[in-house]
């Protein structure tokens, strides 16, 4: 053992260059995922941490409803004996106008809640500081917490008075700090008041959007026993409106901002892993072809097979410590900036740690990674026999036989499993493995039929080109003989290529697809809550201001009983083992859905399946699905659903599939009736107004606040700055990715470069003794891997737009290609790799030919 | 015309100086064939490699055909050598990507000649190689691969043929058929051919021999 480690130390003395690329390769592929990786566990650590202050309880029940008794009930029966302390609290949030004594308005979110809230954690406030459970004197008066930016909008300091719907409070205090604060809290900043004084608002009209819950301290009881309470009373539950949470669940919540950008990460973080994999391959294969004379010799010699082969794969092993070790440290320098993505999203800052479990897992990462790549090249090593020490050609060769393809297997399955725990989807992950295995043999047949066919066609352009320079012949000669070696080149090439590309092209349509309505016209207010009977006196004011051009929906809310006469059960409750598509299936499946009715679709509507039509007599009512919805139930053209409104069945059928773009910010639901079904039925309705200059807009909304009190208008622009601004943030984590995988890429691309370079010192050496000129030479080799980095830019290129194509519509419905992007990356990856190309052949030049002369060159 | 004159060469081994050549001089005034024999380590193979160019000597001159060849920088040697030099290895050295049409029409594409292809496929009939002509490297035997690499080394017909140990990876027959066919053409086309070797009968068939010992010593 000692001497296989004497023999591995030495190998790695003796082969700086491939160690350092080695290194390099492993190191920068690793870190992102690896910082990705400490990011996710600190903020798992911390929402774990937060989320009982977060939710303020152990156990909640919410609907747009009230909670009935009977659902108490079944809270109190779960709970079984701890229900006897039990105590429990109405928290009822909706969003309201509020108004200062001048008539200034603006939109708020109402947090109605009653003695006993928070169970848990505290709120501050800036003259009573910390306040809990017991401490909480709100429901003493009518008096109001408000946030800041109130006091700053409406110009009211503390003391004030502020208008809530047809109720009057005093500004008792300012919230400083409020755990269960959310990102759209600066849209709508909150207000606290006693639950008892909500009805003197008359803000809950019968019809009103709101949400309303229970929550419930059950003391004494472990979270095991929570969760089963929760599991309990999910299954009791008849009405899929009624969620059931636990403080867990409000923490997921949280983390769910972050979830589908920490996916996203996720993949661009993997394909970085994929580019040092490429990269450690071609190291690999190279410096393995290097080492069969010597293994070869020990083997003549008599050594064991496998003890020959011992100290390079102890070389290996150490070079991956030495590279997870770097990894490492890169990935927890580059932790404060993943850091910046949570400002802003989460009410308290992350607690930056690395605990055991992640150092385990990127030491693991970084040892695994280089051994399920090194695998199948590895294996070839069982093939060696001494006797090719009597052959001219010293090589291995390929042979696809059954073992070769079993140690394919741990890395492809390492790369699939790898995708589908980052990207928290199978269908993103098959996506992802399969489009890039996909394009790869794709690109890798290209390059086999163009190769074979330069050979094919090399006597009719070797006697065409009779020119007196022969680099460009002798290049297109050498890149059809040195076939498998070109191929090889070419595939890491392009599929690095290809991965490089992919990431902006994505992240180009991603932030498109953000900013598109800026493009599109944006309303100005969106008006929701509108009861019917307020629809003549709304439109009367609006005409009063000279608007007429208003879009008014209305909405009725219902659930879905059945589909084609079979029970539409609600499903699970959502859990943590579930991966995205189950978590948004359920999600559909779990709640009670809006419906709308009209003829006319709207500007951001596209009929994609079916027509959009009356229907006949004797028939069923036409309903529209947006297609993302239908999908993920499962729903088709012709199937019938019936609803439950509110008692009433409503009944119809599928004659239409739609596309929605919900960042128009227009009225837009999941399903449309054709009218007539629904007219009835109980409904409110939503507006929007078109955009309007800012005294404008101020002015209608506090007409609005001080004639409908109950409307809520939303000013869509500080929406959609409050957006672009979680997006600037968002963009910020995509670039610092993007910009670790583009890195890893050219360190990639140096490595090949320069290994293809050196391998070819022999034949430097031949073409210098015999005469050629160095031009000549340098030429041949710059023709040659200029048209090898050439042809694989342009199909890596051409493959990342069908990848970005493919991925786009799956992750966002939506492509928008920038040409600039690819021209960019293109003539960046062209030059550093033909740059690279170019020092590493300097470098080769330099073999004094008289090497030729030396038995062992 | 081959003059050599107190030529030395030394290397560095850790703080050690060791000379490979010390004070060797020669002359060819004829077209001839010189076998230069001696003992591992007596420096044969560096004086090969200093009469093609390949490296310089520390101190003395080299003069081929009027030319000294020791003040010439590396790109000019390159031109002389395409012109005025063929070697042959011990190891071949040929090409393993090219067949062996194309590994002997090399010298004459560096040399810019448009009708390099026929060229070296009528010289390797000419050598009796007609059917090897587009065999690579690996399909052909010892003795065929250092018969292709003679035809490489002489096809532009070269006025000084260097030939490094050209029968030490071969079995006797081949490596009589070989040097017959090297001794031909040499004659043939009125070329020096100065060959390094360990083997006695081959030297013998040479018309100079010399015995070196870091300096020679004509026998």
């Amino acid at each position: 053992m000692k001497k296989i480690l004497l023999l591995s130390l030495r190998e790695i003395k003796n082969d700086k260059r491939f160690c350092f690329l080695f290194i390099l390769n492993l190191s920068l592929g690793l870190s992102g995922l690896i910082a990705l990786e400490f990011f996710k566990n600190s903020l798992d650590i911390t929402l774990k941490n937060q989320s009982k202050s977060v939710f303020g309880a152990d156990l909640g029940l919410s609907a747009r409803r009230e909670i009935s008794k009977e659902e108490r009930d079944m809270v109190l029966s779960a709970a079984g004996i701890a229900g006897k302390d039990m105590e429990e609290a109405r928290v009822t949030t909706t969003f309201s106008m509020a108004s200062n004594p001048s008539g200034d308005s603006i939109l708020t979110l109402i947090k109605a809640v009653e003695k006993g809230y928070p169970f848990y954690g505290h709120i501050e406030l800036r003259h009573k500081k910390t306040i809990t459970a017991t401490e909480n004197e709100l429901w003493e008066g009518s008096i109001a917490w408000v946030y800041p930016e109130i006091l700053l909008r409406l110009k009211l300091k503390v003391g004030d008075k502020i208008t809530v719907g047809r109720a009057q409070f005093r500004i008792a205090d300012v919230i400083e700090y409020d755990p269960s604060s959310r990102v759209m809290s600066s849209v709508a900043p909150r207000i606290y008041i006693a639950h008892k004084n909500l009805s003197a608002t008359k803000l809950l009209e019968s019809k009103s959007l709101a949400w309303y819950s229970r929550l419930y301290k059950i003391p004494g009881q472990s979270f095991e026993e929570i969760k089963r309470i929760k599991k309990d009373v999910f299954s009791r539950l008849d009405d899929p409106q009624v969620r059931v949470k636990t403080h867990e669940d409000a923490g997921d919540s949280l983390a769910r901002l972050l979830a589908y950008l920490n996916d996203f990460l996720g993949l661009v973080s993997i394909a970085a892993i994929f580019l040092s994999g490429i990269g450690i391959a071609f190291l690999f294969k190279s410096f393995l072809q290097r080492k069969i004379h010597s293994i070869a010799i020990l083997v003549a010699l008599g050594m064991d097979r496998k003890k020959a082969i011992a100290p390079y794969f102890l070389q290996t092993l150490f070079l991956a410590a030495i590279a997870s070790s770097i990894a490492i440290v890169l990935g927890w320098l580059l932790l404060p900036l993943f850091g910046r993505i949570s400002l802003g999203l989460l009410p308290f800052p992350i607690d930056f740690s690395i605990d055991p479990l992640s150092f385990l897992f990127a030491t693991l990462l970084g040892f695994l990674c280089p051994m399920a790549i090194c695998l199948p090249l590895g294996i070839r090593l069982r093939n060696l026999k001494a006797s090719i020490l009597l052959n001219a050609k010293q090589t291995l060769g390929y042979r696809w036989d059954l073992p070769t393809v079993l140690a394919l297997l741990p890395g492809l399955l390492g790369l699939f499993a790898l995708a589908v725990w980052q990207s928290h989807s199978p269908l993103t992950g098959t996506l992802f493995t399969s489009l890039f295995l996909g394009l790869g043999i794709v690109m890798g047949g290209i390059a086999w039929v163009l190769l074979s066919s330069l050979e094919y066609l090399s006597p009719l352009w070797f006697r065409r080109f009779k020119r007196r320079e022969p680099s460009l012949r002798w290049a297109l000669r050498d890149l059809a003989r040195y076939r498998f070696s070109s191929i090889s080149c070419f595939l890491s090439l392009s599929l690095g290529i290809l991965l490089l590309g992919l990431i902006p092209q994505v992240q180009f349509a991603l932030g498109k697809q953000l900013t598109r309505s800026e493009d599109s016209k944006l309303p100005g207010l969106f008006l929701f809550d509108i009861q019917s009977e307020q629809l003549p006196p709304l439109k009367k004011l609006l005409a009063q201001n000279g608007l007429k051009d208003i879009t008014i929906s209305p909405m009725v809310r219902a659930r879905l009983v059945s589909v084609n006469g079979n029970p539409f059960d609600k499903g699970e409750a959502i859990s943590e083992d579930m991966n995205r598509e189950e978590e948004r299936e359920m999600r559909f499946r779990n709640r009670g859905i809006n419906l709308s009715y009209r003829e006319r679709l709207g500007p951001s509507e596209k009929i994609i399946k079916g027509t959009h039509v009356a229907h006949g007599p004797g028939e069923l009512p036409s309903i529209s699905l947006e297609k993302r919805f239908a999908d993920r139930l499962d729903l088709e053209l012709g199937d019938v659903l019936t609803f439950d409104v509110q008692g009433i069945e409503a009944k119809g059928v599928v004659r239409s599939l739609r596309n929605v773009k919900w960042l128009s910010f227009q009225i837009n639901f999941f399903i449309i009736f054709w009218p007539g079904v629904l007219d009835d039925a109980p409904q409110t309705f939503l507006g929007t107004i078109p955009d309007l200059p800012q005294e404008q807009k101020a002015l209608l909304q506090n007409q609005i606040a001080s004639q409908l009190p109950n409307i809520s208008a939303v000013d869509i622009s500080k929406t959609v700055a409050k957006i672009s601004s979680i997006t600037d943030q968002m963009s910020l984590a995509l670039k610092l990715m993007a910009a670790m995988c583009v890195l890893t890429g050219m360190a990639v691309l140096y490595s090949i470069a320069s290994h293809n370079s050196s391998s070819r010192r022999r034949d430097i050496g031949l073409l210098k003794a015999l005469g050629t000129r160095f031009e000549t030479i340098k030429k041949l080799f710059l023709y040659q891997f200029g048209l090898i980095i050439t042809a694989a830019a342009l199909l890596g290129f051409l493959s990342s737009l069908v990848a970005s194509i493919v991925l786009s519509h799956f992750l966002f419905h939506t492509w928008s290609f920038s040409p600039i992007v690819p021209a960019l990356l293109f003539g960046t990856t062209v030059t550093v790799a033909v740059m690279a190309s170019s020092l590493a052949i300097q470098n080769a030049l330099k073999v004094p030919p008289k090497k030729l002369l030396d038995q062992n060159f | 015309m081959i003059l050599v004159k107190n030529i030395c060469k030394k290397f560095k081994q850790g703080d050690a100086i060791i000379w490979a050549l010390k004070d060797v001089s020669f002359e060819i005034l004829e077209p001839t064939t010189f076998a230069i024999i001696g003992r591992s380590g007596s420096g044969k193979t560096t004086l090969l490699s200093l009469l093609a160019g390949l490296e310089s000597p520390d101190s003395g001159d080299i003069l081929i055909e009027d030319q000294n060849i020791t003040t010439l920088t590396e790109k000019e040697m390159g031109r002389f050598r395409s012109k005025n030099i063929g070697i042959v290895f011990q190891q071949f050295h040929l090409m393993p990507h090219l067949s062996a049409w194309e590994n002997v029409a090399l010298p004459l594409e560096i040399l810019g000649d448009k009708d390099a292809e026929e060229k070296a496929k009528q010289y390797l009939e000419k050598l009796g190689l007609q059917n090897r002509i587009s065999h690579f490297p690996d399909q052909l035997s010892g003795g065929e691969c250092q018969r292709v690499a003679i035809a490489r080394a002489s096809i532009q017909r070269p006025k000084v043929l260097l030939a490094d140990e050209p029968t030490g990876n071969l079995d006797a027959k081949s490596s009589k058929m070989t040097m017959d066919l090297l001794f031909s053409l040499v004659e043939e086309n009125k070329m020096s051919l100065i060959l390094v070797t360990h083997d006695l009968e081959l030297a013998n068939r040479c018309a100079l021999q010399k015995t070196l010992s870091k300096s020679l010593s004509q026998k």
